[in-house]
């Protein structure tokens, strides 16, 4: 072998070791030099993720992000079913009593709730609180007994909520009703941190509460947001499927989130308000809408409603898509959606 | 060809190899692992670093969160605060899924750097 062979070698075996740290690189150039910040925000007993892509300084940043704050703390103590001095709690302690007073925004919620109510069959039902509550998952999970469930479900009927917009006051008529805002307040909080967003004139941004997520345009680079929808049949790792977004919301709903087994059956937490027991003809049904409460309310109640009904309401909605994972494990897109299928 | 060729293509062979075990085995650094208290960034590790096994104690809002850092997954253990729930969650090695302890503010995520999608719907 000539020493010009092992200088080639030499050469070769040079860039081979340069290429090894190319391989690692992993910085993405950002073409319009905005800046990423990120805050965390704890309400409604979840983690708000709010990521902003921006060209303004740190001490605009600051302030954006403090009251983005401020009006998420003021409306956890609204709507959270956790304080006891919450309008939610209020009106609850006060069914059968008298109506009681409450803020705009929980006028707002309930009248959004009660005319999706309506549209959903009852599906979606904002007075479930009852029966819910019957349901502990975590440590100290529990099912509850059929006739424990039968005791709770004349209490369930979102049909007899009197909501009075003059008078700003929410009364339910039966002693034991209960409020539960929990398909639909965390979609409306994360629509309120993106209007705010916008508002105070941020270029890009996103607003992620667990999973529902709302955008303030295309991302930073002009492209479209691609979300990743995770399988429901898989340990959490692996997404099915990916949707591109310029802007408005995306929510899944799926029975691996909250559940307790017992006796081989799985009892998850989005329950059917016709029986009180867990719905079971979907997995997950992810609900792409022009705003977060509504793809938060639709996820739950197209996830109660079935492939069928479900897909039916959603074809017949302006701006709304969905992608429903049933019990049988076959797919169902609407006929708008624009997804990739990763299966 | 005479001994010092082969001792010589040898080498390149070994180098070779090991370049591509490399790249094949080490995994590629590709996301971090951020603990924030509070909602601020507190911690940020990368994902990836072999044979790491490490304890860290994090001062959240109600006591103390332990944090074990292992290489490409973290977990929480040993939590003061009376749900646990966080501990519950376990070994966690991809991003989307948060371990979050509420009660003390204290959350543990891993955010990718190089996966095709922004973020996850569930």
């Amino acid at each position: 072998m000539k020493s010009r062979n092992l200088i080639v070698i030499l050469l070769a075996v040079l860039l081979l070791m340069s290429f090894v740290p190319g391989c690692r690189d992993n910085s993405t150039p950002n073409p319009d030099d905005l800046e990423r910040h990120e805050r965390t925000f704890f309400v409604m007993d979840t983690m708000v993720d709010v990521i902003l892509w921006t060209a303004k300084d740190r001490s605009e940043v600051a302030d954006i992000f403090s009251q983005v704050d401020d009006e998420l703390q003021r409306l956890h103590a609204i709507f959270s079913a956790f304080e006891d001095d919450s309008d939610v709690a209020k009106i609850s302690d006060a069914a059968g009593i008298e109506p009681v007073q409450v803020q705009p925004e929980t006028l707002e919620v309930i009248q959004a709730a009660l005319d999706y109510a309506d549209m959903t069959d009852g599906k979606f039902d904002i007075t479930l609180a009852p029966v819910l509550r019957l349901y502990t998952f975590g440590e100290d999970a529990r099912v509850p007994t059929q006739q424990e469930i039968d005791e709770k479900l004349p209490l369930v009927d979102y049909s007899l909520v009197e909501v009075d917009m003059q008078a700003g006051t929410v009364f339910l008529p039966q002693p034991g009703m209960r409020l539960d805002l929990g398909g639909i307040a965390k979609g409306y909080v994360v629509d309120v941190a993106t209007d705010m967003l916008r508002d105070l004139g941020v270029e890009t941004g996103v607003v992620n509460a667990g999973g529902d997520i709302s955008f303030v345009g295309p991302k930073y680079d002009g492209t479209p947001w691609r979300i990743g929808i995770k399988d429901p049949t898989r340990h959490r790792t692996h997404q099915f499927a990916v949707i591109e977004l310029e802007g408005g919301a995306i929510v899944t709903s799926g029975d691996y989130e909250r559940y307790v087994e017992q006796d081989g059956v799985r009892y998850h937490h989005i329950i059917d308000p016709a029986d009180g027991q867990p719905a079971r003809s979907c997995k997950s049904v992810t609900i792409v809408a022009p705003n977060a409460m509504l793809a938060d309310l639709l996820s739950t109640a197209v996830f109660v409603m079935g492939p069928e009904a479900g897909m039916a309401l959603v074809e017949s909605l302006e701006g709304v898509e969905a992608l429903i994972w049933d019990a049988q494990d076959q797919v169902h897109a609407s006929s708008g959606l624009d997804w990739e299928d990763r299966r | 060809m005479k001994r010092g060729d082969v001792l010589v293509l040898a080498l390149v062979a070994a180098i070779a190899l090991g370049g591509l075990a490399f790249i094949h085995f080490s995994r590629p650094d590709e996301g971090v692992i951020v603990i924030e208290v509070e909602g601020e960034d507190q911690y940020v590790f990368p994902l990836f670093e072999p044979g790491r096994d490490e304890l860290l104690e994090v001062q959240g809002r109600v006591g103390s969160v332990f944090v074990q850092l292992g290489d490409g997954r973290v977990r929480v253990i040993n939590v003061d605060c009376p749900d646990k729930l966080c501990e519950a969650v376990g070994w966690v090695s991809t991003p989307g899924r948060p371990i979050a302890c509420l009660p003390n503010r204290v959350t543990v995520t891993i955010r990718a750097m190089s996966e095709d999608y922004d973020f996850i719907t569930r």
